[in-house]
């Protein structure tokens, strides 16, 4: 309990302070010509590991597997015809929910 | 009056157009509520991490990771979280910011995406924080509070949890659409390979520090 308190308190100052500090350092980090292209190129790498290591689990199971990218596919549709990530994230709940059921 | 430059009919403005971000905050929070209680969280703690993190992908990816290692749940959200580096860059130099610590605490993902397309007043930034803030902490109590009855009634759990996933891939297409394609198949495959030899953490921490290294180097 109070080691799980402490991480969130620790990632909540941290991430104030990621939004935070930008403002007061605008300058300096302007000047930091590869920093900008280093955090995209950062944000999308690690979006890519949460997401891949969020869909597969070992040992494989093929049909989870096979039910989430159909769900995901869905997912894509949605969120190119809608752009909403609620809606999206709706559906992909749905669309897991009956093929599991299925 | 906050200050001499409040402006109570841009907050309005700002709370009016919040209602988009609204609508997509809300099912993803009761998503977190619902994947934070499942992982083992307290109900105390799930809404604390809401309260005070407000970061939709960090706290994914803290719950996720929680159980695993307390040192990756802080330092793989701290890095995801790198990017409102750029977003407070932006926004600093595009908006009259008199109170920033006020400020900064809402400007997720979404909200600086409103907010770089219409250039207002920082009461229009506060008006459009404070209805998504509200809208992520009533969704995650939902979560919270309705998650036993969802788990328990139509063996939603599985599906629930992949929320999370949904969210990790919606994020993941904007980065797509920029061309970072070489972060995207670098970092999920050395993040794989990891998690398959059982280092899921230095898989992710890997993609979030050497991948982009190389990656940028690649580009020069």
């Amino acid at each position: 309990m109070f080691e799980n308190c402490l991480v969130i308190v620790l990632v909540a100052i941290l991430t104030y302070l990621s939004r935070l500090l930008p403002f007061y350092f605008k300058d300096m980090l302007k000047r930091l010509s590869n920093v900008d292209e280093f955090l995209k190129e950062s944000s999308a790498s690690l979006m890519s590991a949460l997401f891949v290591t969020s869909l597969v689990s070992f040992p494989l199971n093929v049909k989870g597997l096979a039910s989430s990218l159909i769900a995901l596919f869905f997912v894509f549709l949605s969120y190119i015809r809608w752009n909403n990530l609620g809606i999206s994230v709706l559906i992909g709940v749905l669309v897991h929910w009956l093929l599991s059921v299925i | 009056m906050f200050n001499a430059g409040f402006s109570v009919n841009s907050f309005k403005k700002g709370l009016l157009l919040s209602v988009p971000i609204v609508l997509g905050y809300i099912p993803v929070a009761v998503a977190f509520g619902v994947s934070a209680v499942s992982v083992g969280l307290s109900r105390f703690e799930t809404f604390l991490s809401s309260l005070l993190v407000y970061a939709g992908a960090s706290q994914f990816a803290m719950i996720s990771l929680i159980g695993v290692s307390h040192i990756s749940a802080v330092i793989i959200p701290v890095l995801l979280n790198l990017r409102h580096l750029i977003y407070g860059s932006i926004i600093s130099h595009r908006y009259d910011v008199r109170m920033p610590f006020v400020t900064a605490f809402g400007l997720t993902d979404e909200v600086f995406a409103v907010s770089s397309s219409i250039l207002e007043s920082e009461s229009f930034l506060w008006g459009l924080e404070l209805g998504a803030y509200l809208s992520w902490l009533f969704g995650t109590s939902i979560g919270i509070f309705g998650g036993e009855f969802l788990m328990s009634s139509f063996s939603l759990s599985d599906s629930l949890s992949f929320s999370l996933t949904v969210l990790f891939f919606i994020l993941l297409l904007p980065a797509f659409r920029d061309g970072r394609k070489l972060s995207i198949v670098g970092g999920g495959l050395v993040a794989l390979l990891f998690h398959y030899i059982g280092y899921t953490f230095l898989g992710i921490l890997t993609a979030g520090l050497v991948i982009p290294l190389l990656t940028v180097k690649y580009r020069r």
